[in-house]
């Protein structure tokens, strides 16, 4: 889906698209999960040397707190933790790693705990290449990532350099998009889908007002904290130019343009939904380079709720929003900020609109996440039935 | 003139041993105040015109426009700007393709604060380098560049990065090169689609270097750097400016070669990118002294209440700037020279008006 949705931009921007295809490879994913348990130091005389020993898993009871590697409050770890001589930011033994959560092209992400103040963080150790040196996806993502504070994207606490590795040091998010859905299959429920649309339209609107584009928008990137807090992560591709997919794929249950085995593939999928662009459709496509309609098969725009069945199921603003959303013009498709004050988000409470940047919208009291339909690590539970969508749909 | 056949200009540069010019240090910056401030545009004229020429209901506030120099901060900036300049400003990022129409008003912002970002507080960037020794790698750096056709956002990143790691690190002589090659190479995984290989930038300096002691440097000046590696290029305020100014293509080319030319200067290093700009349009609007129409006057005026630099600071990177031009011709670190001397930039490094650019602006002053 990723590959999908940089084809879209492929075709819709010149410049550095060409280039776009050939470099992009997938770097750290941080994807987590960690089914509401959390890691909590059981003595809390933290001054005994070997504290991280005694750590173990039992099921979170305290109110949490806005950051995921802060889950218990600062105040009370602050207690547990004072601070150790020799113990700073910018060391490697500041960090202990604990156990390996995924494995990219260019990294490998651990979770870890900094020995400094005991919040959880993600490691993403990023490999030197021998050959290239130090990565470019590293150098983009550490630049930008260091000037971005937003509720809405993940924090870069620290970076950690050695002669042989590079360690970005982040702060810590349990799940992510993709591994929600997998958990919750056969869609997510609609007003928990408007959260986390809400919430990823307030990250892309603060970067893009600083000209910064992630270009890579897919739910591996969109770290979802158990409060369901998303945090758009992984800036290693950012420069220019995105579409989000994901609030559709999101109701759906099942990725809108299913990733084919090849580049072309993929286009397909898009042109049978959206019609083989021509001149007509977008003014100045032909002038693009590598424009090909020849090598697609030919196809007409089609209605959307005739290939997504769930948006029929839907409140016509979704509709709205989703057609406003996916114009394959660029130049038609609504922005961020503009998304934000559509009608299909009136419906949150109107103090959400008004945050300061850093500020979750689940301070905002009545923002909650409501209980999705399935969940395959609880199964047993209890369902109404009759919200459940026809199984045919899918 | 020398060195303008293509196959000298592709060849590595040479030793560095014999590149170490003496001392050229010029004028301390606070010698400001000596030069008399002068007048950018006849202030009040104009705002009759800008009702005149834009049917723009009553937006402008016509005394807030009279204080075009006076903006100390973003919030005042924000305060004072009138809607007309802001729409003015919005049109020509999107134009650009700087930004979408939507974030296009924040997005200014946000260059003008992120411009200030890094800057260097004074111009002594290295004890144990002279501003020619400076002039000579970069002069390199951007026959490098050009080389690997790289856009020029990467050339403006590449030098701003050189002096911040001049005045962070310890080079020696013989590194030097090494670091600008660096540079360049961190610049263009930070702004290129397409890569050079280490390999590749080796042999580029004949195999002075190897590919370890490279690597080695990068991680090095990455560090020093602190890993930012973001920069607000002067290039981006230049082009914003002359599209709100309707500056003709001439201009834009004659004020870009100018800017161009700032990079070699190492009294420079101070300004802010968004007065480097201010001051090369000015200097090329001039020296090239093209008649104007009320029309033109009038964008001038508005794209000038943007200026954030005192005039003294405006006029003495223009007197900086027109001393560089001068002697450009004659001078080694000719580059940029060569590079605004063609046909597609209108030939304007050749324009006889820049071999008196200075006296011209004696003679406004």
């Amino acid at each position: 889906m990723g590959l999908c949705l940089l084809l879209l931009k492929h075709v819709s921007h010149e410049k550095e698209e060409e280039a776009g295809i050939e470099k992009r490879r997938h770097g750290g994913i941080i994807s987590l999960y960690e089914g509401g348990y959390l890691l909590v130091e059981s003595d809390p005389s933290g001054s005994q040397p070997h504290w991280f020993h005694t750590l173990q898993a039992r099921r979170l009871k305290v109110p949490r707190g806005r950051s995921n590697s802060d889950p218990l409050r600062a105040g009370t770890v602050q207690e547990l933790f004072t601070r150790k001589a020799g113990l700073e930011f910018g060391a490697a033994h500041s960090y202990l790693s604990l156990e390996k959560l995924g494995e990219g092209a260019f990294a490998s992400v651990y979770k870890g705990i900094s020995r400094i103040n005991g919040q959880l963080v993600a490691l993403k150790v990023i490999r030197m290449k021998t050959e290239e040196g130090i990565p470019f996806t590293a150098i983009r993502e550490a630049s930008l990532l260091k000037h971005l504070k937003h509720a809405n994207i993940v924090l870069l606490h620290d970076i950690i350099h050695t002669s042989e590795t590079l360690t970005f040091v982040f702060e810590y998010v349990q799940t992510d998009l993709a591994q929600y859905m997998t958990q919750h299959p056969g869609g997510l429920h609609s007003h928990n889908v408007r959260i986390f649309m809400f919430q990823l339209l307030r990250a892309l609107s603060y970067i893009h007002s600083r000209r910064i584009l992630h270009r890579d928008l897919k739910p591996h990137n969109l770290l979802i904290s158990y409060l369901g807090e998303l945090k758009l992560a992984d800036f290693g591709e950012a420069t220019k130019i995105e579409t989000s997919a994901a609030s559709r794929e999101m109701l759906q249950g099942s990725p809108a343009f299913p990733g084919g085995s090849d580049e072309l593939e993929q286009l397909q999928n898009i042109w049978t939904v959206f019609g083989v662009p021509s001149e007509s459709s977008w003014p100045g496509i032909s002038l693009l380079p590598n424009y090909r309609p020849e090598w697609f098969v030919h196809c007409k725009p089609k209605q959307f709720r005739n290939i997504w069945k769930r948006l029929d199921q839907l409140s016509n603003k979704t509709e709205d929003l989703v057609q406003k959303i996916l114009r394959l013009v660029p130049t038609e498709r609504i922005s961020a900020q503009e998304a934000l004050l559509h009608p299909y988000f009136s419906i949150l409470p109107a103090p959400i609109m008004h945050l300061r940047d850093t500020v979750s919208i689940f301070k905002v009291p009545g923002v909650s996440l409501e209980t999705e339909f399935r969940d395959i690590f609880n199964p047993g539970r209890k369902q109404k039935s009759s919200l459940l969508p026809a199984a045919s749909c899918w | 003139e020398k060195c303008t056949s293509a196959d000298e200009r592709r060849a590595p540069l040479r030793t560095w041993a014999n590149a170490c010019g003496s001392i050229d240090r010029c004028q301390p910056v606070e010698e400001e105040s000596r030069t008399a401030p002068v007048k950018l545009e006849p202030e009040h004229r104009w705002v009759g015109l800008l009702f005149s020429s834009y049917a723009v209901e009553g937006c402008v506030e016509a005394p807030v426009l009279l204080y075009p120099h006076g903006l100390q901060g973003l919030h005042s900036l924000h305060a004072l700007v009138p809607s007309l300049l802001r729409l003015e400003v919005e049109t020509a990022l999107e134009k650009l393709g700087l930004s979408d129409r939507t974030y296009a008003w924040e997005v200014f912002l946000d260059m003008m604060k992120t411009q200030m970002r890094n800057s260097l507080p004074s111009a002594d960037l290295s004890r144990h380098f002279t501003d020619a020794t400076r002039a000579i790698l970069v002069d390199w750096i951007i026959r490098v560049h050009e080389l690997l056709q790289f856009q020029e956002e990467t050339l403006y990143l590449a030098v701003h990065l050189l002096n911040r790691s001049l005045r962070q690190l310890k080079v020696t002589t013989a590194n030097l090169q090494l670091l600008g090659i660096i540079c360049l190479f961190l610049a263009a995984k930070k702004e290129e689609s397409l890569l050079p290989d280490v390999a590749g930038l080796c042999s580029l300096m004949d195999h002075t270097y190897t590919k370890r002691q490279l690597l080695r440097m990068e991680r090095k000046v990455l560090c020093a750097l602190n890993f930012e590696v973001s920069h607000c290029p002067p290039l981006h305020f230049l082009l914003l400016f002359a599209s709100v100014a309707r500056c003709s293509a001439t201009v834009v080319w004659m004020a870009r070669y100018l800017l161009e030319l700032s990079l070699l200067e190492g009294q420079c290093v101070v300004f802010l990118p968004v007065q480097l700009a201010g001051a090369a349009l000015c200097l090329a609007r001039q020296v090239l002294q093209e008649c104007s129409t009320p029309e033109g006057e009038a964008a001038w005026c508005l794209a000038s209440s943007i200026h954030v630099g005192s005039e003294p600071t405006l006029l003495r990177i223009m007197h900086i700037l027109a001393g560089a031009a001068a002697k450009a011709s004659t001078q080694e670190t000719c580059a940029t020279f060569i590079k605004f001397s063609s046909a597609e930039t209108l030939q304007v490094s050749r324009h006889p008006g820049l071999i008196n650019a200075a006296g011209l602006l004696g003679a406004c002053s």
